[in-house]
């Protein structure tokens, strides 16, 4: 069970890269949003795998899925407002590239 | 015990190989696609590393409800015309990227290979041990998972709900449609400053 927590832990290390590799590679929001959304997952990953860890210690807890389930909530919320934005910079801009993007106004 | 190994390595592999496909797409439609599949596989290991209830919810809500929002404003939004995700990112973006990559690779190294592993580890071999007749060996279903959240976090759970609230009222609010609005009110407000200045 150990092993298995650990390669968690390390698997989600090189999705986070992944994610992290999505936004600096990529030049259009919609692609950055979709690097941002795998490291939440990454994130995520952690925590239950760190769940698992410690649920069979002498002081089980399962604070790790709870706070997994609220990552989970709170990227829906982001999600919902990140895309309304660029939802709006689609109606206002015949061009999208974050390089042009400095302003959230007008 | 080496089932879980098998399912957690396959799902692994699955879950990596869809999140290269996801970097290295062209198409943007493709990306989102990955992007699920590669939720799915993280659902699979929500399920080995024994959070079921999570599973459920990453499979209903992330790879169903918002990889459905993304795609329908790629496809939507996104002309067939407009190939500008075809356009390739700036060398020093490359160079940058790559330096960062090293780095956090490096970082994990360190990380993992200086004990944190290893700590985990023992921990659990003792942990195994002490928890062989505890009534939480299932704390992944519904009712542990329920009893702990509404027992120790109902304030967070209860917040969840306004900030819910309040990114739906964002969302409308920013994506209203007002013909013109930004840049008229730009060119109002420069008007009266004109107008002020003549008058002074």
């Amino acid at each position: 069970m150990g092993v298995l927590v650990s390669n968690s832990l390390v698997l989600s290390g090189v999705l986070f890269t992944i994610g992290i590799l999505t936004v600096l590679l990529h030049r259009h929001p919609v692609r950055i949003f979709l690097g941002i959304e795998l490291m939440l997952n990454a994130a995520n990953l952690v925590l239950i795998a760190a769940n698992r860890n410690h649920y069979c210690t002498s002081w089980p807890t399962l604070d790790g899925q709870v706070y997994a389930f609220m990552v989970i909530a709170i990227a829906a919320a982001e999600v919902a407002v990140g895309l309304a934005i660029i939802v709006a910079l689609f109606k206002r801009r015949a061009r999208v590239d974050v390089d042009e993007i400095n302003l959230l106004r007008g | 015990m080496v089932l879980e190994t098998i399912g957690w390595w396959i799902w692994a592999a699955l879950a990596v190989a869809c999140a290269v496909g996801m970097i290295s797409a062209r198409n943007p439609v493709h990306a989102a696609l990955w992007l699920v599949g590669n939720l799915i596989a993280l659902a699979a290991l929500f399920l080995v590393l024994a959070a079921p209830v999570l599973f459920a919810i990453q499979l209903i809500v992330y790879a169903g409800a918002i990889m459905v929002l993304f795609l329908f404003v790629i496809m939507f939004f996104m002309s067939p015309q407009a190939r500008q995700w075809l356009r390739p990112p700036l060398r020093t973006q490359v160079l940058f990227a790559g330096i960062l990559a090293v780095a956090f690779v490096v970082l994990l190294y360190i990380g993992f290979a200086g004990g944190g592993v290893e700590m985990a580890y023992s921990d659990l071999v003792q942990a195994d041990v002490a928890a062989e007749g505890s009534e939480l060996l299932t704390p992944g279903l519904p009712v542990a998972l329920g009893t702990w959240m509404f027992s120790y976090h109902v304030l967070p759970f209860e917040l969840t709900s306004l900030l819910l609230l309040v990114a739906i009222l964002g969302a409308v609010m920013v994506g209203r449609d007002i013909a013109g609005e930004g840049r008229s009110e730009v060119a109002e407000s420069a008007a009266v400053i004109e107008h002020k200045r003549e008058a002074g």
